[in-house]
């Protein structure tokens, strides 16, 4: 059995009523979206997404990919990466010295 | 106290110390700006992610026969760095504890959720954000969401890894990145408002 938080995840997962009329993506999970923005998905999971995504273009389950994936892209892209100063790698250094 | 329960599951491997040292710079070494910008985004100060740092790595090398030469390092060093922050760090500077999940779960069994899910952000405002904004962005989110996105966005470590580094169920490690996405768009959208966008 899974946890509470597990569960309102599973339950929240069907991206429901995406509003397009004739649309069949109405059974398209969010866990799905989810490997796919993550690269996480299988051959067949991305396989069955796209199979769902490509014929759905106004899809709020495909603008929500979108977005997640801009997301992704702009903290992958405009956080700055710090190096640790070198004077901090000296006392870790010497810190391990003291153990032997 | 430091927790070495995670450490004590595993068999221990038994090294000289040369092996030691060369472990310690070959896999260790390599991940220390990582470790550090990790350390940094969950302090959200500098001189406590030097302290989280060293002391990281003190304990890295202190308890390395229970690291596998091989094995995934990265994972292993952040596991260290994420219980240091959580049994030291977080009590020592009396940061808020645990967010309160029971009003996160509130507000997602609302209504409000498929709002959220659906929320018009758009793409374009996204890319013309700055770094400042992004930063602030994630900043402002409770600790615990903080870090799924980190190790899962900035980091990319697998749903796997990150349940063995937070010592959670796959399951919870997608539901909170789930959340901490929908929070983050939230700020985001906020940001995209007051940049003029609609």
């Amino acid at each position: 059995m899974k946890d509470k938080e597990a569960q309102d995840y599973l339950d929240s997962c069907i991206i429901n009523q995406c509003g397009t009329p004739g649309c069949d993506s109405h059974g398209v999970k969010l866990d799905l979206v989810q490997k796919i923005i993550d690269g996480q998905a299988n051959e067949e999971e991305s396989k069955l997404y796209n199979e769902i995504i490509d014929g759905c273009i106004n899809c709020k389950c495909r603008q929500y990919c979108e977005q997640e994936l801009a997301i992704k892209n702009i903290l992958q892209t405009k956080l700055d990466r710090k190096r640790v100063p070198l004077d901090v790698v000296e006392k870790i250094k010497t810190s391990i010295i003291k153990i032997i | 106290m430091f927790s070495i329960f995670f450490l004590m599951e595993e068999v221990q491997s038994s090294y000289t110390e040369e092996q030691k040292h060369r472990i310690f710079e070959s896999e260790f070494m390599p991940h220390i700006d990582a470790m550090y910008n990790f350390a940094y985004r969950i302090t959200y100060d500098e001189d406590s992610a030097k302290d989280l740092l060293q002391d990281t790595y003190y304990k890295a090398f202190k308890y390395i026969e229970s690291f596998h030469e091989g094995t995934n390092a990265k994972a292993w060093l952040f596991r260290i760095l994420k219980n240091g922050f959580i049994n030291e760090f977080r009590k020592k500077n009396k940061e808020p504890s645990m967010i309160d999940y029971k009003d996160v779960e509130t507000y997602y069994n609302s209504d409000d959720v498929n709002e959220v899910m659906t929320s018009d952000l758009r793409v374009d405002a996204l890319k013309d954000m700055i770094g400042d904004e992004v930063s602030n962005a994630l900043n402002a989110l409770a600790v615990d969401f903080r870090i799924v996105i980190i190790l899962c966005d900035l980091e990319g470590f697998t749903y796997e890894e990150m349940s063995k580094i937070l010592d959670i169920p796959i399951g919870t490690v997608r539901s909170r990145l789930h959340r901490a996405r929908n929070l983050l768009r939230e700020r985001l959208k906020t940001y995209a408002k007051s940049m003029g966008f609609k």
